[in-house]
């Protein structure tokens, strides 16, 4: 299709030879690559569950950001978990790069717990999560014409749990941002 | 003349960026030490005593009355369980007056209890505290309570008498 407007300004030219006249034509045309574009979306939050206060000392919970495992030390800990996954999905985009921010603590009205986050990323949402150390993680895809996902995982340890925190919901934030090209 | 066709051919191929960012947020609910207590035994029963048998003593650390004129006597027990090592706190409100039904004839009961820490072994503590302490649940996640007392007969009426012992738990 692009061709059309070529052959058009040839057979003017061609047209101009045969007649003995002049013509000026300016033409252009522009060729664009397809922009790349991405969305990056929780599926689902980092939830904890509940822990009961240990009577003494200092207790923690885990959850393994590759395999979604909760554990814990000291404290009892009860009710449904889930570890937290993110999905980024893009087309016409030949790298990406996720930053990832954890929030330093979780907090209620009156009191903190201490966080340290870990993810893992992998191109199946179903397994395979390989640990992502540091807090940005780059991965290519096919580029223009081409879509791709990638998933995210995000757990971590709350810690410093003892008798003298405050009872009630701790939260946080887990903030990605994805870059892509 | 020369003639010539200025032929235009702009191709835009520079870099494209796109930016995306999510949020999720992180959960945890935190509750505070719980207790699951279990009466076991709710009757505290000095069986038949003299009306002017002095001091009688139902030791909560050996389960034995220390005299009785006849029937059968039992003594109080509750069950506390919950994590292994938590602790806890007993506080109850001596003396107790026992009534006779019927009359206001009173009998003065000075409570005291024994403690097992865990309830896989037999042997009680006796608490020489009359109104708070604390104790421990065993490794087993379980501490056993027992309650006793002494009362004080001393030219009684004849009759049957009874009252409330209040205890209250409270986790650590």
């Amino acid at each position: 299709m692009k061709s059309i407007p070529i052959l058009f300004v040839l057979s003017l030219w061609w047209a101009v030879s045969m007649f003995g006249q002049s013509a000026t034509v300016t033409a252009s045309i522009s060729l664009s690559t397809p922009s790349p574009s991405c969305t990056i979306s929780a599926v689902s939050n980092l939830n904890y569950g509940t822990v009961e206060k240990p009577g003494s000392g200092t207790g923690s919970i885990v959850i393994n950001a590759q395999t979604g495992a909760r554990t814990s030390s000291t404290v009892s800990i009860s009710g449904s978990s889930s570890v937290g996954q993110a999905r980024l999905s893009g087309s016409n985009v030949a790298n990406y790069s996720v930053a990832r921010t954890f929030p330093a603590t979780l907090t209620n009205s009156s009191s903190s717990l201490t966080y340290a986050g870990t993810w893992a990323q992998s191109s199946s949402s179903s397994g395979n999560y390989t640990a992502v150390s540091g807090a940005s993680y780059s991965g290519t895809s096919g580029g223009p014409g081409a879509t791709f996902t990638h998933f995210f995982r995000f757990g971590g340890t709350v810690s410093d749990i003892t008798l003298s925190k405050a009872n009630g919901t701790y939260t946080g934030t887990i903030t990605a941002t994805a870059t892509c090209n | 003349m020369q003639r010539y066709i200025l032929f235009g051919l702009i191709a835009f191929c520079g870099a494209a960026q796109a930016q995306t960012s999510g949020t999720m947020q992180v959960q945890l609910e935190v509750l505070p030490r719980v207790l699951t207590v279990s009466v076991s035994s709710s009757h505290l029963d000095f069986a038949q005593q003299r009306a002017d048998a002095g001091a009688v003593t139902l030791d909560p650390a050996t389960g034995l009355a220390s005299r009785k004129a006849g029937g059968s006597h039992a003594m109080g027990e509750v069950i506390l369980q919950g994590p292994a090592g938590a602790g806890f706190l007993v506080s109850i409100d001596p003396p107790v007056t026992l009534q006779q039904t019927g009359s206001r004839h009173e009998v003065r009961f000075t409570p005291s209890w024994a403690q097992s820490m865990g309830c896989n072994q037999g042997a009680f503590m006796l608490i020489p505290a009359r109104q708070a302490a604390t104790g421990m649940l065993g490794k087993d996640g379980c501490a056993a309570l027992r309650f006793g007392g002494t009362i004080h007969l001393l030219g009684a009426a004849q009759g049957r008498y009874a009252g409330h012992l209040a205890i209250r738990i409270t986790p650590l």
